[in-house]
C-alpha cells in the first residue's frame, strides 16, 4: 500500500515537478542528451577544455601526471606512424639540447683521458719516451700525438671591425689572461694575410697553421670565429663553426652592428660557442701486457691446484663465500660493487674500478672461486681517495723520487728539485689532474742543467739562443764579436760541453752587419755610397738632398754600434752641381757662380765669347734648369780682342841667325803682356806658338826658340802656357817664320 | 668592461714603440727596433668610474714604400698622432696621414704628442710649427718615451675623448 500511495504521490509530485521545472527538464534532458551523444559532447567539452586545463595545472601537477602516459603513448604512435612532422617541430629545441648532450660527453671523454694517461706507464709510454728523447719534443707532447684525434684548445670570438674579443673559451684557463690580445694579433694576421695576398675581396683567410696547432677562421659579415685546434680535427668541426656562427651572426646583428666595446652584452652566447669546445681520442684497442697475462697463467694455475686440494664443495658454502667475497670486494677502496649475483654457478660481478685498485681476480683464491666462473664486468672510474688520488699523478707523470707530492685539503702541494723538463711535462698535464681543486707548487725548483751552467757562465744576450745536443752546444742568433769570443773562451772551461757549433752566428757589430743596417736605416739614394771605417765609423761619400743629409746624421744615431758620422765626402746635391758647373764652364776669375733650386746664377764680369760659350753649356749640365746671366757685365778687354791683336803678331828672323833683334824683343814682351790679361779673363788660354822654317835651318831655329822662350818666361810666361809646333819645308826659305795664336783650353784639346 | 682599439700613428722613429712600451710596462730602450706590420698592446685604464681596456695597436712608421694600410686602422675608436720634436718633418708626415686616415675611416678623436722632450735641446720645432698644430684645436702633450714626462696623461685624456665623447 505504502507503494501505491507512494506511486500516487509520485505521479502528484511529478505533475508539480512538471509545472515549477517543465523547463529545467527539459533543459536537463538536453544536457543528457549531449552527454550521451560522444559528438555532442565533444563539441562542449572542446569549448572549455583549454581554460580548464591551464585552471587545474596552475592548482596542482596531478593533470600532468595524469596525462603523461596518454601523451606518451600518443608521441609513440605518432613517431612510430610518421616521424617527419614531429621532429620537425622539435628541431629548434633540439639543436641546444644535443649540444648540451656533447658538452656531457665531453666531459665524459676528459674523464677516459686516464686512458692515454695510463700509458705513462705502460710499454707503449717507455717506446713514446725514447721517441720524445729522440724528436726533442717534451713527452706531454708526444703523448697527445698518439692518443688525441684533435682537441679545440681555444675559442675566439672576434668583431670584425676593431679585432675587439667578443667572447674566449679555452681548455686551459692560464690561456684567458692574454686572449684580447691574441684576439686582436689574430685579426692583424688576418687583415695582412689579406691585404698582401688576396687578389680581390673574395678570398678570404680561412685557416693558418702554427707549429701542431691549426687556426680555423670562420668569417660573418660582423663577426669572426677563430677556432684553436691540436690534432687533426675532422670536416665537420668546420660545418659546426660554420652554422654556430652563422646562428650567433643572426641573433646578435643588432649588437654586433652598434658595439662600443661592451664584451659583457655577449655572454649569452657562451653556451654556443662551447658546443665547439669538442675533443676527441684515438680508440686502442686493449691489448694485454704480456706481464698480465704471466700473472693471470699463474693464478689460474694457483686455483687449480686449490681446486683439488679442497675437493668437493657444497653449495650452501659456496654461496657464503660467495658473499664473502663480494663484500671484501666493496671494502676495496676503488671498487665500487653495484650488482652481484649467481646463475647456474656462474658468478657475475659488475660496478666501477679504479685501475690502481687491488685486481680483484687476486682476491678469488682466497674465497676458492674459479676464475672461468667468474665474470666482471667494471667500468673504469677515478677513486678521488686522496692516495689513490697521489698515486695516480705520481704515476702517470712518472714523478722522479726527488719530488714529493702531498694532499690537503683538496690542494696538491708538490715540491722538490728535478729536471727543467720534467716540470715542463707537469705544467702541461696540470690541467688533467682531477680529484684536486689546486696546486700549489711552489717549492717546485729546477735542477740547473749542464745549460742552464752554459748559460750562466756565458751570460748570452737576449738575441742569442742556445741548445744542447747531447754534449754538443749549438749557439744561433745573434751577438757582438765580443761576447762570442768571451763564449768561447769560456766553454773551454766547462769539461762537459764536449762540442760547439757557433757558425750561424751573425755577428752584428761586425763592420758589414753596420753596413747593411746602416744602409737599411738611412736607405741612400743612388748618389751616395756608404762605408763603415775599422773604427766603425760611418762614412758618406756623394751628393744627396740637403734634407736627406739631416735625417741621416739623425739616423746613424739610431745604428747600433756605429761609431759616429763622417760626411766631409758629402756634398749637397746644391754643392754637387755647382762643382760640377764650375768645372765645365771655367769661369774667368772675374766671374762668380751660385746655384739655387735649379738655377745657375753668374755674376760678374766676362767676356763675350766665354759667356758664349757658358750660354752653349750650361743648360747641358745636370741638375741646371736655368741660367740666369743678368747680373753678368760684359767686359771692355775682352779675351777676344786680346785674341786678334795676339794673333796678328809676327816675327821674322834672318838665316842662319839666332840672335833676337831689340825690336824682336819690344814684340815678344808685348806680346807676353797681352797673353797675361787674356790669362786673367781665361784661365785656359794657351798661347800656340808656330815656327816655319826652310831646309837645313832647323838647328838655327830650335837656338831661337831657345832665346824666345826666355823672354817670355822673363815676363812671366810658363811652360804650361805655351803650345809649340815646328813646320819644315823641303825648299830652302830665307830665315823663319814665326806665328803665335791664342787659344783657350778648350780650343786646345 | 669596456674594451677600445687605438692605434698610434706617425713617422718612423717618432717614439711609437717606446711611447707604448713606456705607458703599458713603464719600460725605456734607446735600441731601434722599427716595427714591422703592427705590434698590439694591451693596458686597463680607469675614466672616472670606468674601466676601460685599452688596445693599443703600433703601426709602422711611414715611409714612402711602407705605406699604412687601412685595415689596421678599422675598428678604431682614436688616434695617438706622433711627432719627433727633433724632426719638423715629422709633423707634414704625421698630418698626410690624418689626412688619409679621416678618408679612409672618417673622424676620430685624437691628441698630439711632441715626442722626445728630454731632448729639448735639439728640438728644432719653430713657433711657425707649432701655431700650426695648435690651429688644429686637439690636446697637445710634450711627451718623452725616456724619462715617462707626459706619457700617461696623454693616453688618459685620449681615453676620456673615446668616453666622454
Ligand atoms: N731620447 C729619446 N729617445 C726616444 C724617445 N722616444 C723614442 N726614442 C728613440 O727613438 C728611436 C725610435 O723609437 P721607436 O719607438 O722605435 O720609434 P717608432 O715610431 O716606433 O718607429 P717605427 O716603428 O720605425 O715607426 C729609438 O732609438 C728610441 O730609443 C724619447 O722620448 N726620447
Ligand atoms: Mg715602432
Amino acid at each position: 500500500m505504502s507503494l501505491d500511495k507512494n506511486h500516487s504521490d509520485d505521479s502528484a509530485l511529478q505533475k508539480l515537478r512538471d509545472i515549477l521545472f517543465k523547463q529545467e527538464a527539459s533543459r536537463i534532458s538536453a544536457i543528457e542528451e549531449v552527454h550521451h551523444d560522444p559528438a555532442l559532447y565533444t563539441e562542449e567539452v572542446a569549448k572549455v577544455i583549454a581554460e580548464a586545463i591551464a585552471l587545474r595545472s596552475k592548482e596542482d601537477k596531478d593533470l600532468g601526471k595524469a596525462m603523461r602516459p596518454a601523451i606518451e603513448d600518443a608521441l609513440n604512435i605518432s613517431i612510430s606512424e610518421n616521424p617527419k612532422p614531429l621532429s620537425d617541430a622539435l628541431f629548434p629545441v633540439m639543436g641546444p639540447a644535443i649540444r648540451k648532450a656533447i658538452q656531457h660527453a665531453i666531459a665524459g671523454m676528459l674523464q677516459s683521458l686516464n686512458k692515454s694517461l695510463e700509458y705513462a706507464f705502460s710499454v707503449k709510454s717507455l717506446k713514446w719516451r725514447l721517441e720524445a728523447a729522440r724528436t726533442g719534443k717534451s713527452f706531454a707532447e708526444v703523448l697527445l700525438l698518439h692518443t688525441l684525434k684533435y682537441r679545440v684548445e681555444q675559442i675566439f670570438w672576434i668583431h670584425k671591425e676593431s679585432g675587439l674579443l667578443l667572447k674566449h673559451l679555452s681548455f686551459d684557463p692560464s690561456l684567458d689572461e692574454d686572449a684580447d690580445v691574441v684576439s686582436s694579433m689574430l685579426t692583424a694576421v688576418r687583415d695582412f694575410i689579406q691585404d698582401s695576398f688576396a687578389g680581390d675581396g673574395e678570398q678570404e683567410v680561412q685557416s693558418m697553421r702554427l707549429g701542431d696547432l691549426v687556426i680555423f677562421v670562420e668569417q660573418a659579415p660582423d663577426s669572426v670565429l677563430a677556432m684553436v685546434c691540436r690534432g687533426n680535427p675532422p670536416l665537420s668541426l668546420r660545418e659546426n663553426m660554420e652554422q654556430t656562427l652563422e646562428n650567433l651572426q643572426q641573433e646578435f646583428h643588432p649588437v654586433l652592428n652598434n658595439f662600443e666595446g661592451d664584451a659583457t652584452l655577449f655572454d649569452s652566447a657562451q653556451e654556443q660557442l662551447s658546443s665547439l669546445m669538442l675533443v676527441d681520442y684515438v680508440n686502442e684497442e686493449k691489448k694485454k701486457s704480456p706481464v698480465k697475462l704471466l700473472v693471470g697463467v699463474g693464478l689460474s694455475l694457483l686455483i687449480l691446484l686449490g681446486y683439488w686440494g679442497w675437493g668437493e664443495i657444497q653449495d650452501i658454502q659456496q654461496q657464503e663465500r660467495w658473499h664473502a667475497y663480494v663484500k671484501a670486494l666493496k671494502s676495496q677502496d676503488g671498487i665500487v660493487v653495484t650488482d652481484a649475483k649467481e646463475e647456474n654457478g656462474q658468478y657475475y660481478i659488475s660496478g666501477l674500478r679504479d685501475g690502481l685498485s687491488v685486481d680483484p681476480v687476486s682476491m678469488l683464491s682466497q674465497f676458492q672461486f674459479n676464475k672461468k666462473n667468474v665474470h666482471y664486468d667494471f667500468q673504469p672510474y677515478h677513486a678521488l681517495q686522496a692516495d689513490f688520488v697521489l698515486k695516480r699523478i705520481r704515476q702517470r707523470l712518472s714523478t722522479p723520487e726527488t719530488v714529493s707530492m702531498h694532499i690537503k685539503d683538496g690542494v696538491l702541494y708538490v715540491s722538490g728539485k728535478t729536471s727543467s723538463d720534467w716540470i715542463k711535462t707537469f705544467h702541461a698535464m696540470r690541467y688533467w689532474i682531477d680529484g684536486v681543486h689546486a696546486i700549489n707548487d711552489k717549492g717546485l725548483h729546477e735542477r740547473s742543467s749542464l745549460l742552464d751552467r752554459v748559460k750562466k757562465i756565458t751570460q748570452p744576450p737576449d738575441s742569442i739562443m742556445m741548445t744542447m745536443q747531447d754534449s754538443k752546444l749549438l749557439i744561433s742568433g745573434s751577438s757582438t764579436a765580443e761576447w762570442l769570443q768571451h763564449a768561447r773562451n769560456a766553454l773551454q772551461g766547462i769539461k762537459e760541453v764536449t762540442a760547439y757549433d757557433d757558425k750561424s752566428v751573425e755577428i752584428i757589430d761586425s763592420l758589414s752587419a753596420i753596413l747593411r743596417r746602416a744602409n737599411e736605416a738611412l736607405n741612400p739614394p743612388k748618389t751616395v755610397r756608404l762605408y763603415v771605417t775599422k773604427t766603425k765609423r760611418i762614412v758618406a761619400k756623394g751628393y744627396a738632398s740637403s734634407s736627406w743629409i739631416t735625417q741621416a746624421k739623425h739616423g746613424v744615431k739610431t745604428i747600433a754600434y756605429a761609431r759616429g758620422f763622417d760626411d766631409k765626402k758629402l756634398q749637397t746635391i746644391e754643392q754637387f752641381v755647382l762643382q760640377h758647373a764650375t768645372k765645365v764652364l771655367l769661369p774667368p776669375s772675374s766671374v762668380h757662380l751660385t746655384f739655387s733650386k735649379g738655377t745657375l746664377i753668374a755674376s760678374g764680369q766676362a767676356d763675350v765669347a766665354w759667356m758664349k760659350m757658358a750660354k752653349g753649356k750650361a743648360l747641358g749640365i745636370k741638375g741646371v734648369e736655368q741660367f740666369d746671366v743678368s747680373n753678368v757685365q760684359l767686359s771692355v778687354s775682352s779675351w777676344q780682342t786680346l785674341k786678334t791683336v795676339i794673333d796678328k803678331t809676327q816675327l821674322v828672323s834672318l838665316a842662319n841667325s839666332p840672335t833676337l833683334q831689340s825690336e824682336d824683343k819690344r814684340i815678344l814682351q808685348t806680346l807676353a803682356s797681352r797673353y797675361q790679361k787674356a790669362l786673367k779673363l781665361n784661365p785656359s788660354s794657351v798661347l800656340a806658338i808656330d815656327f816655319s822654317y826652310g831646309s837645313g835651318e832647323k838647328l838655327v831655329t830650335q837656338l831661337r826658340y831657345k832665346k824666345i822662350s826666355q823672354v817670355l818666361a822673363k815676363y812671366g810666361l810658363k811652360e804650361k802656357h805655351v803650345r809649340l809646333s815646328f813646320h819644315g819645308h823641303k825648299q830652302s826659305t830665307q830665315g823663319s817664320h814665326m806665328t803665335f795664336t791664342l787659344l783657350s783650353d778648350r780650343e786646345r784639346s | 668592461m669596456l674594451q677600445k682599439k687605438i692605434c698610434i700613428l706617425g713617422a718612423a722613429g717618432a717614439g711609437k714603440t717606446s711611447l707604448t712600451a713606456q705607458f703599458v710596462y713603464s719600460k725605456f730602450s734607446e735600441k731601434y727596433l722599427s716595427t714591422m706590420g703592427v705590434k698590439i698592446d694591451r693596458k686597463k685604464v680607469v675614466v672616472g668610474d670606468t674601466q676601460v681596456n685599452l688596445m693599443i695597436w703600433d703601426i709602422h712608421g711611414e715611409e714612402k714604400f711602407k705605406k699604412i694600410t687601412s685595415s689596421y686602422l678599422r675598428g678604431a675608436s682614436g688616434l695617438v698622432m706622433v711627432v719627433d720634436g727633433t724632426r719638423p718633418e715629422t709633423i707634414t708626415i704625421a698630418k698626410e696621414i690624418l689626412q688619409r686616415v679621416e678618408q679612409d675611416v672618417g673622424d676620430l678623436p685624437y691628441v698630439w704628442l711632441l715626442n722626445k722632450a728630454d731632448l729639448v735641446d735639439e728640438w728644432s720645432l719653430s713657433e711657425r710649427h707649432l701655431n700650426d698644430l695648435k690651429e688644429m684645436n686637439k690636446p697637445i702633450y710634450h711627451t718623452s718615451a725616456k724619462t715617462g714626462e707626459h706619457v700617461e696623461d696623454s693616453f688618459l685624456a685620449l681615453a676620456e675623448m673615446l668616453l666622454l665623447g
